[in-house]
């Protein structure tokens, strides 16, 4: 997948940073506005202030010097040219023009007050082939005599200062806008490359790569948990891959070796011609295989159900306790005829919800190994109790037990200890009792009983997770 | 008991022709419908001691079949053949009006067995609270077991093992029969867990006799029957 530009619009990344650009540009231009108010205003405001100061100056030089002095003033302040962008005019009392170097009393001023007004433009002006007119702030003051003085600053400085501001700040803003813009592809696409790699690795599991892992960063963000997540969700998905190859090796090669004995006899038996009885042993010793291979099948077919979990419609309250006593009764009497001493401690009214027969057979499974393994003079008993509110059941004997390192492998499929496979059995019996006890959520535990096994049945309690 | 008239609704050609002839072979007259709506009408007739339903069958399952008679008021024992083993195909089978439930593969002798029980349970005179074989006689209601006028002390389970041998007197029961019907469980014990009951049983109802009234039949389970049957 390569990140195409429609593609990259789409991610949540680059919308959120879309967004973020759009919020934090009406916040710039917000922060700008008030900025450029600020320092527009100050600029008026001094203006204002060094207006007053020099009218006031030349109020004074009027009244200590009378006109001749601030005539000269004025002509001195004027010969400065244009440079000086102060503007004066003095009015004699039939309002004529007397000195400075304002041209005309403007229409609007008044003899006393703050007035702005344009003036044209002189043809020697700089700013040539600007039709804006030239703007001027003037103080007008009354004097006596019937004076009147106006003193005025033009205000192209502080325009030129106005639209410098004002280009820096829209300036400012066109960038953010752009920088937050390009963040925002930036983000997506780093997001994007990395939700890529996942479901790259991912495409590569379902293509049969079950060892592919999805990429872990160091940075470990919610990619890398969510990474480290999906990883332990694979990790268990090959194992119970690896587990159900090994099942079907194990049932292949243990369901061949009696068809294999089966076909044998009856060939053998077909090679010459023998009497009935020969023929009736034969068909015998044949049906007998196919027994086992038929309790076999029933078995693994148990073990698969239990695994699969069992409709809820067959689940009932079951009496642990009663179930006990039932089969401390029905196996009591095999331990008698085996020569081993049979005891059962059940505490009453131990109840469990759960699937009565599954439970019966994964517990006379139990009993029946340790009657198989104990030798005769040995002791098997059964326990049902209570340990901090939750159900256990216990399988106990005095027979060779398990060595440690086995007790986790005895409860796969078709694993017999017994290398020479003479007992019988088929290796299915502790799976059973192991996918029973899953099913119930139980926890099976194989201890060393010295001497002898232990197996517990640790059934969690109602609500407990 | 020989000479029940059976109905097989059976779809498995091989599967009806191995039916057929065993049972026949046995000693039975037997009819045969290769799919469900066949075996509905035959059924319905209501010439048969005891059906043989498969579960799976063409134009109609096997468990409607049952409901259907059931619900026509004909209660002809039914056993259903099935190749659905879980605890919940059972439950089902039996909820659906089935009498008894086997799952395929099964052993011709259970088959058989399974089938004597239910056409004997269909009888009325299963009522009786005495059951009586040679001179061994069970009272029901007191719980009293003798043979020859002497009592017999039996336990609890072993009561109720005498109790359903003796209610098929005659008839071979199996282990599997004799594990569901006495202890209640639905399993294949590995062991011969079974066989040591009986031996016990034995010990205390045949060991000071002269006349042996529990048989082993071979292969197939146990049978209470007198001496010269």
């Amino acid at each position: 997948m390569t990140l195409t530009a429609p593609r990259l619009l789409k991610t949540t990344a680059f919308r959120l940073s879309l967004l973020f650009a759009v919020l934090y540009s009406l916040l710039m231009a917000g922060a700008c506005g008030f900025i450029y108010w600020a320092s527009t205003s100050y600029i008026d405001h001094d203006i204002d202030v060094e207006l007053q100061a020099e009218a006031t100056g030349l109020v004074h030089l009027f009244s200590s010097g009378g006109r001749e002095d601030l005539v000269t003033a004025l002509q001195q302040r004027a010969r400065y040219g244009p440079r000086f962008s102060h503007q004066y005019l003095l009015l004699g009392p039939r309002d004529e023009e007397i000195a400075g170097n304002l041209r005309t009393w403007p229409a609007t001023a008044a003899s006393e007050g703050w007035h702005t007004f344009a003036v044209p433009r002189r043809p020697s002006d700089p700013r040539d082939g600007d039709s804006e007119p030239e703007y001027v702030r003037a103080r007008t003051v009354a004097l006596a005599g019937g004076y009147h003085l106006l003193v005025g600053e033009s205000l192209d400085a502080e325009r030129e200062v106005k639209e410098h501001i004002f280009g820096v700040v829209a300036g400012a803003i066109g960038f953010s806008v752009i920088v937050a813009m390009g963040l925002g592809v930036l983000m997506g696409r780093s997001v994007l490359s990395r939700i890529d790699a996942v479901s790259h690795a991912a495409g590569e599991v379902m293509g049969g790569e079950l060892s592919r892992r999805l990429p872990v960063s160091a940075r470990s963000d919610e990619f890398d948990e969510l990474a480290a997540r999906l990883n332990a969700m694979l990790e268990r998905i090959e194992q119970l891959m690896s587990a159900m190859r090994q099942v079907t090796d194990n049932v292949a090669h243990d369901l061949r070796s009696p068809l294999n004995r089966i076909r044998n006899q009856l060939e053998v038996t077909l090679l010459e011609s023998r009497n009935e009885s020969d023929y009736r042993t034969a068909i015998e010793t044949a049906v007998q295989e196919a027994d086992g291979l038929i309790r076999t099948f029933n078995a693994l077919l148990s073990i698969a159900q239990a695994e699969a979990g069992v409709r809820r419609n067959s689940w009932h309250d079951v009496d642990l306790s009663a179930l006990g006593e039932d089969l401390a009764e029905l196996y009591g009497a095999v331990a008698e005829e085996q020569g081993l001493a049979f005891h059962s401690e059940l505490t009453p009214d131990v109840h469990i919800q759960g699937n009565r027969d599954l439970l019966a057979q994964a517990l006379s499974n139990l009993l029946e190994n340790a009657m198989k393994y104990t030798p005769a003079g040995g002791r098997v008993s059964l326990r049902v109790n209570r340990s901090g509110g939750a159900a256990q059941i216990e399988v106990t004997d005095s027979g060779p037990g398990i060595p440690a390192p086995e007790r986790e492998r005895v409860m796969q499929r078709f694993v017999r200890l017994d290398p020479a496979r003479s007992s019988p059995g088929n290796g299915l019996g502790l799976s059973l009792v192991r996918a029973v006890a899953h099913l119930h959520r139980a926890a099976v535990q194989l201890d060393d009983n010295r001497p002898g096994l232990k197996v517990t049945m640790v059934f969690r309690r109602p609500g407990q997770t | 008991m020989a000479g029940m008239r059976i109905l097989v609704i059976e779809d498995d050609r091989e599967a009806a022709t191995y039916l057929l002839k065993g049972l026949t072979e046995s000693g039975h007259v037997v009819d045969h419908a290769a799919d469900g709506n066949d075996g509905l009408h035959m059924a319905l007739s209501g010439h048969y001691d005891v059906l043989i339903v498969d579960r799976m069958l063409p134009t109609r399952d096997g468990l409607s079949i049952i409901a259907a008679l059931r619900a026509a008021g004909d209660h002809t024992p039914a056993l259903v053949l099935s190749a659905l083993g879980d605890v919940d195909d059972r439950v089902d089978g039996l909820n659906a009006g089935g009498d008894d439930y086997l799952t395929k593969p099964y052993a011709f002798s259970e088959l058989l067995a399974r089938l004597e029980a239910l056409a004997r349970r269909a009888r009325p005179e299963q009522a009786e609270t005495r059951l009586q074989v040679a001179d061994l006689q069970l009272d029901i209601m007191t719980r009293r077991v003798t043979r020859g006028g002497r009592p017999i002390r039996l336990q609890p389970r072993e009561f109720r093992l005498l109790e359903y041998l003796m209610r098929h007197a005659g008839q071979v029961v199996t282990r599997t029969m004799l594990l569901e019907h006495v202890w209640d469980y639905h399993f294949d014990p590995q062991t011969n867990v079974i066989d040591v009951h009986i031996s016990r049983l034995r010990a205390k109802v045949d060991k000071d006799y002269p006349t042996p009234l529990l048989h082993t039949a071979r292969g197939a389970g146990y049978c209470i029957r007198p001496a010269d049957e």
